[in-house]
């Protein structure tokens, strides 16, 4: 942690505040949730740090079958909500069991891990897939952007000046919706080598609307339109399907990972969409894979 | 800059250092059964209680810690009365080398603090933070699960009073044995 210029340290107890002193503080103050990615990302120098701990921005509320989490809610909290379990097939509680050890949980928050993604990060790649939408709190007022916008840089370039994640607005789902979430790794400590997260919308075997969306190919998230193009408005079958997880294997940008080649992170990906869409959109017995 | 902590219930005053973990804080305050182990979250030697939850005190800024009450294994037990979850641990074994102990004890005591009677799952996963080098983990368990069973509030049994006909019945059989 360099932070030999710090010279403040803020706890402001409400929005408004944090707002004002972030943007005040320009560039040389830095909001701090968790703080637990100081460990693993470079921190530039910072003056004055804001610390989001005092803000009244932990929870998690229904809200018209959709889910509202504050931003600093403890994933340790979203991992043992019951109506994050209730919303979407419990995606989003399985998730946030998985991040870290129980130790981390308890420290890493939903905003932080949304703001700051790194390559193993599990949030992001179901926010995406969710269509969840990002309140955000700035000197100029309040703005909404969703996720395809937020996760279109890194999120720390999309926020401007003073600007502060407050909320994760998880829409309610359409009736008829289906929703899966796997991942690949070797063991249950060992980061993901991809995962993938389908949320579709179906009448029959017909796909009214889908999202494909594969994280740890990159640091951050991808959303596969391609391959959803295949399957939307479509009645689906097992030759479309097979089409769709190959446009999305081929439409993937994979970062470089020591652990393994490109083509075998392609062939990943190939199986987990093909098995997905056939588990959750032809209704086929596919076993799913064991999530570590 | 100066904060104010409470830890194992007395408040402290302290100048903290700009980059200062809690962990190096709470050592130079003399609360040296918090480990330094790996520094980046993984090992969870330096795990601390913080407002309720366990966490790893290598990863939080001393300086965020301001009003925070802070729970030490020093606060939980002493060498003359050690904490049921401190026995228990002695009894099952489940002392090596000692350096995670104090990790392992905080982390058990949270969990049983929301879960009395927790299914070993459940231990597996409030320990899942804490890393014993000795590898001693089976022990580690059975001297959780020893704790919970002693610390496990009794149930309050009220005795219901039996109709007085039963009573002579079964008082009878008793008699005819």
């Amino acid at each position: 942690m360099r932070l030999a210029e710090l010279e403040k340290v803020t706890y402001p107890e409400t929005v408004a505040e944090a707002v004002r002193i972030l943007a005040e503080g320009k560039d040389r103050a830095m909001a701090l949730s968790g703080g637990v990615s100081f460990v693993f990302a470079p921190l530039k120098s910072v003056e004055q740090l804001v610390c989001l701990s005092r803000l009244p921005l932990s929870y998690v509320r229904e809200e018209k079958g959709g889910l509202r989490i504050g931003a600093v809610t403890p994933v340790a909290d979203l991992a043992a909500s019951p109506a994050a379990g209730r919303y979407g097939g419990g995606i989003l509680r399985q998730v946030a069991r998985r991040i870290g050890s129980t130790l981390n949980r308890n420290l890493i928050t939903v905003g932080g891990n949304l703001v700051q993604p790194f390559i193993w990060s599990d949030l992001p790649t179901v926010a995406l897939a969710f269509s969840a939408s990002m309140v955000i709190q700035g000197p100029k007022g309040r703005r909404t952007l969703k996720a395809e916008k937020f996760f279109s840089r890194m999120p720390k370039q999309v926020l401007k000046e003073g600007e502060l994640l407050t909320e994760v607005v998880f829409p309610p789902l359409e009736k008829n919706s289906r929703t899966a979430f796997e991942q690949f790794s070797l063991t249950e400590v060992d980061f993901a080598y991809l995962k993938t997260a389908v949320r579709l919308s179906r009448s029959g075997k017909k796909c009214l609307d889908l999202a494909i969306v594969i994280g740890s190919a990159t640091i951050l998230p991808q959303r596969l339109e391609e391959a959803e193009g295949v399957l939307r408005g479509r009645t689906a079958n097992q030759v479309l399907v097979n089409e769709a997880s190959e446009v999305a294997a081929e439409e993937l940008k994979i970062k470089r990972d020591i652990r393994c080649s490109e083509d075998y992170k392609r062939d990943l990906a190939r199986a987990q969409v093909r098995g997905i869409l056939e588990r959750i959109l032809l209704d086929q017995k596919v076993p799913e894979w064991k999530l570590f | 800059m100066e904060i104010v902590l409470t830890v194992n219930g007395e408040e402290k005053r302290i100048e903290a250092r700009p980059a200062e973990t809690l962990l190096d804080l709470l050592r130079r305050m003399g609360y040296c059964s918090v480990k330094f182990g790996c520094g980046e979250g993984a090992c969870g030697s330096c795990t601390v209680i913080m407002d309720g939850r366990p966490v790893n005190s290598c990863l939080v800024l001393a300086v965020t810690a301001d009003r925070r009450e802070i729970l030490t294994v020093d606060g939980l037990g002493t060498r003359q009365r050690p904490h049921p979850i401190q026995t228990a641990f002695v009894e099952a074994g489940a002392v090596q080398c000692g350096y995670c102990t104090p990790g392992m004890v905080l982390s058990a005591w949270a969990l049983l603090e929301r879960d009395p009677d927790p299914s070993e799952e459940a231990i597996r996963e409030a320990l899942d933070g804490n890393l014993c080098r000795c590898t001693g983990y089976v022990q580690i368990v059975e001297g959780v699960k020893l704790a919970a069973g002693r610390m496990k509030p009794k149930k309050k049994t009220t005795k219901k009073k039996k109709p007085a006909g039963k009573k002579k019945a079964a008082s009878g059989k008793k008699g005819k044995k």
